[in-house]
C-alpha cells in the first residue's frame, strides 16, 4: 500500500467523520451582520465631542443563528469595534451575546448565556445601527454618562444568566415578555464568569402590541452591585412607540434609585435619577427619514442644576442597501452639571455614518 | 370604495368573484398537517410571534420579493410595506429574538423547499395556482362569523382540498369574526335606552370595530422590496 497516498485519504476521512455526525444543514444556519463607518466633528471650541474631525471604523458585527432542532436554537453576535488590533491594544473585540434557547412553547422559551439585559427600548437594539435612526443609540436611558459625567447607568448592558421569554396573543393584540435572573454587575470579578455576592440581579420587561401600530412596554431592574459606592440599584422604565401613517413617535422614561454606601452619616444615602427620550420621525417614499430626538438626564432629582439635555436633529437616507446618516447634536446642561465646564454650558457636534445591514 | 366592497363580500351579500381577490396564495406542502390558517395566525407567523401552530413548527417564507403579490401580502396581512417589514425583522434579528422568514426569489427553489420542509409555509403569486405537491392554506371562517343574509353567497374560502382553492386570505380579512354582526344581534330599539339584561348588546370585545382602512398611499406606494432580499436572512 502506498502510504503517501493513504495518509491524505485517512486525514480526509477523519475530517469528514465529525462533519457528517454533527454538522447542521445549511438551511438551519443564518448569517447576518451590520457595519458602521462614522465621522464626528465638534463645531465649538470645547465640548465632549471630537475636535479633530475623526473617522471611526466603529464596528463590524456578525450575527449567527443555528436552529439546532425544532425547539433548540443557538445565537451569537460577535463584534469588532474601532478597527480591532489586539497586537497594538487597539479597539475592542466582544461577544455581544451568545446564548442557547429552548422553546417549550411560544409562551415559554428559556435562554441561557450572555445576553443583552432586557430593559427598555435601546439596550436590546444595542449598537445595531441599521435599526435605529441616530448615529449613536440614545444615551439618556442607556448610557447617561455620555451626556453628564456623574450620571449612573440604570442597568448593566450585558448579563450572564437565565432568561425566560415568550409571546402570546390577547384578542386583537399580543404581548411579549422577558424575565432574566443574572449575576448582575460588578467589577471585582468577571461578572460573566462569577458573581461577587450571593444576591442575584432580576430584570424584566413586558410589551403590549396594540392595533399593529402601537407598542407599550414596562421594564424593571434590580441589582445589589456593591461596587462604585452603590449598595443596591433599582430602575423602572416605560416605553411607547406609535406609528401614524409614516410618522413614528417613540417615548421612553426611566427612573432609577441607587442606595449609596455612606462613608459618613452626612453623606446622602440614595440617589434618584431620571432619564427621558422622545423621538419623532417620518419616513418619506424616497427612503428619507428626517428625525428629531430630545433626551434629558437628571442624575440627581433632589439636586438642582445638574441635569443635561441632548437634542439630535438628523436624517437617514437609504441608498441601495446602505443607510446614510447625518445629524447635528446639541448638548446643554445646568450650571452644576459637567457641561458647565464648556462655554455657555453647551457644545455642538456633527455626526455622520455609513451603515450597512445584511 | 374598496372597504365597502370588502365589507359587502364578508357579509356574504355578493359572491367571491366581486371581492377584491388578493394576488397571492399562502401554501404549504400537500402532506403537511396544517389545513387552514386564520389571517391573524398568518400575521403572527410572519411577525415571528408564534412558531408553532396547531402543534406544527412553522417555517415561513416569501416568494419573489419584487412581485406585487408579496407587497400586497405584506400590506394586507401585516399592515407593513417592505421597509417596515425589513426594519421590524432587523430589530428582532439583531436582538436575538429569532430569524426572519426565508426569502427565496427563485420560484422553483421556493416550491422545492416548501415541498421538502415540514412545516414550511410560503407566499406565492396567485397566478401560479397551487403547484403540484402543495396545498393552499385556506382561511376557514370561524363559527361565530356573521351568517350571510342571502343564501346564495358561498363562503369565500373553500376546503383545503378543493381544486383550485381560492387565494387566501381575502383583502383585509384580519379579524373577520369581528365584522359587523347581523341585524338580529343588534340591540333592540330604542337605541338610547338600555335593553333588559338578557337582551343586552354583545360585550365590547364582540362589537364590530370600525373597518380597517389601508394606508392612504397603499395602492400607490412603490415598495422597495428589492433590497429586502439582500438584507434579510441568508439561506442556502
Amino acid at each position: 500500500m502506498n502510504t503517501r497516498r493513504a495518509w491524505p485519504g485517512a486525514l480526509l476521512a477523519c475530517l469528514a467523520m465529525p462533519t457528517g455526525a454533527f454538522a447542521l444543514d445549511w438551511d438551519a444556519i443564518t448569517l447576518n451582520g451590520y457595519t458602521s463607518f462614522e465621522f464626528e466633528t465638534q463645531l465649538t471650541d470645547d465640548g465632549n465631542g471630537d475636535p479633530n474631525h475623526s473617522f471611526d471604523a466603529d464596528l463590524f458585527d456578525l450575527v449567527f443563528n443555528f436552529q439546532v432542532s425544532p425547539r433548540a436554537r443557538a445565537a451569537a453576535d460577535v463584534t469588532w469595534e474601532h478597527g480591532s488590533a489586539s497586537e497594538d491594544g487597539r479597539g475592542n473585540v466582544a461577544l455581544e451575546y451568545g446564548l442557547v434557547e429552548y422553546s417549550f412553547s411560544d409562551l415559554v422559551r428559556l435562554q441561557a448565556g450572555k445576553l443583552f439585559v432586557p430593559f427598555g427600548v435601546f439596550n436590546e437594539i444595542h449598537t445595531a445601527k441599521p435599526v435605529f435612526l441616530t448615529v449613536k443609540e440614545a444615551a439618556a436611558t442607556n448610557k447617561p454618562s455620555r451626556i453628564v459625567d456623574n450620571a449612573r447607568r440604570f442597568f448593566p448592558r450585558w448579563a450572564v444568566g437565565l432568561n425566560l421569554r415568550g409571546d402570546a396573543p390577547i384578542g386583537d393584540s399580543s404581548f411579549d415578555y422577558d424575565l432574566m435572573i443574572s449575576n448582575g454587575e460588578q467589577e471585582e470579578t468577571n461578572p460573566f464568569e462569577e458573581d461577587n455576592n450571593e444576591g442575584k440581579s432580576v430584570t424584566g420587561r413586558m410589551r403590549f402590541y396594540l392595533a399593529d401600530r402601537a407598542r407599550m412596554g414596562l421594564s424593571f431592574h434590580y441589582d445589589a452591585p456593591k461596587f462604585d459606592g452603590v449598595e443596591r440599584s433599582t430602575a423602572v422604565g416605560a416605553e411607547a412607540n406609535i406609528r401614524i401613517g409614516d410618522a413614528e413617535i417613540l417615548l421612553e422614561l426611566v427612573y432609577g434609585e441607587f442606595k449609596l454606601t455612606q462613608a459618613s452619616p452626612d453623606d446622602p444615602d440614595k440617589q434618584r435619577q431620571l432619564g427621558t427620550v422622545a423621538q419623532l420621525s417620518y419616513l418619506l417614499p424616497t427612503g428619507t427619514t428626517p428625525y428629531f430626538q430630545f433626551q434629558t438626564i437628571d442624575p440627581d432629582v433632589d439636586a438642582d442644576g445638574d441635569d443635561g439635555v441632548l437634542l439630535v436633529t438628523g436624517v437617514n437616507q437609504e441608498v441601495d442597501a446602505f443607510i446614510l446618516k447625518l445629524e447635528h447634536n446639541y448638548a446643554t446642561g445646568g450650571d452644576k452639571s459637567s457641561l458647565a465646564a464648556f462655554a455657555d454650558s453647551r457644545f455642538h457636534e456633527i455626526k455622520a455614518a455609513v451603515v450597512l445591514g445584511f | 370604495m374598496r372597504n365597502l366592497l370588502l365589507i359587502t363580500a364578508l357579509l356574504g351579500l355578493t359572491g367571491p368573484a366581486v371581492a377584491d381577490a388578493p394576488p397571492y396564495t399562502v401554501v404549504t406542502s400537500a402532506d403537511s398537517p396544517l389545513a387552514a390558517l386564520k389571517p391573524e395566525e398568518i400575521e403572527r407567523i410572519y411577525l415571528g410571534r408564534v412558531q408553532t401552530v396547531h402543534d406544527v413548527k412553522v417555517l415561513p417564507a416569501l416568494g419573489d420579493v419584487e412581485s406585487p403579490a408579496v407587497a400586497r401580502f405584506l400590506d394586507d396581512v401585516l399592515a407593513m410595506d417592505g421597509r417596515r417589514f425589513e426594519s421590524y425583522w432587523r430589530k428582532r434579528l439583531f436582538s436575538s429574538r429569532g430569524v426572519p422568514p426565508k426569502v427565496e426569489p427563485s420560484a422553483p427553489e421556493l416550491l422545492r423547499w416548501v415541498r421538502k420542509t415540514p412545516g414550511a409555509v410560503a407566499v406565492i403569486p396567485a397566478a401560479e395556482g397551487v403547484p403540484e405537491g402543495l396545498k393552499a392554506l385556506t382561511w376557514a371562517p370561524p363559527p361565530t362569523a356573521a351568517p350571510p343574509t342571502e343564501p346564495a353567497a358561498p363562503p369565500t374560502a373553500a376546503p383545503p382540498t378543493a381544486e383550485p382553492p381560492p387565494p387566501v386570505p381575502p383583502r383585509r380579512p384580519r379579524h373577520p369574526q369581528r365584522r359587523p354582526p347581523p341585524p338580529q344581534r343588534r340591540p333592540p330599539p330604542p337605541r338610547r335606552r338600555p335593553p333588559p339584561p338578557r337582551r343586552r348588546p354583545p360585550p365590547p370585545r364582540r362589537r364590530p370595530p370600525p373597518p380597517q382602512r389601508p394606508p392612504a398611499d397603499a395602492p400607490t406606494r412603490r415598495v422597495a422590496l428589492a433590497a429586502m432580499a439582500s438584507h434579510i436572512a441568508i439561506h442556502s
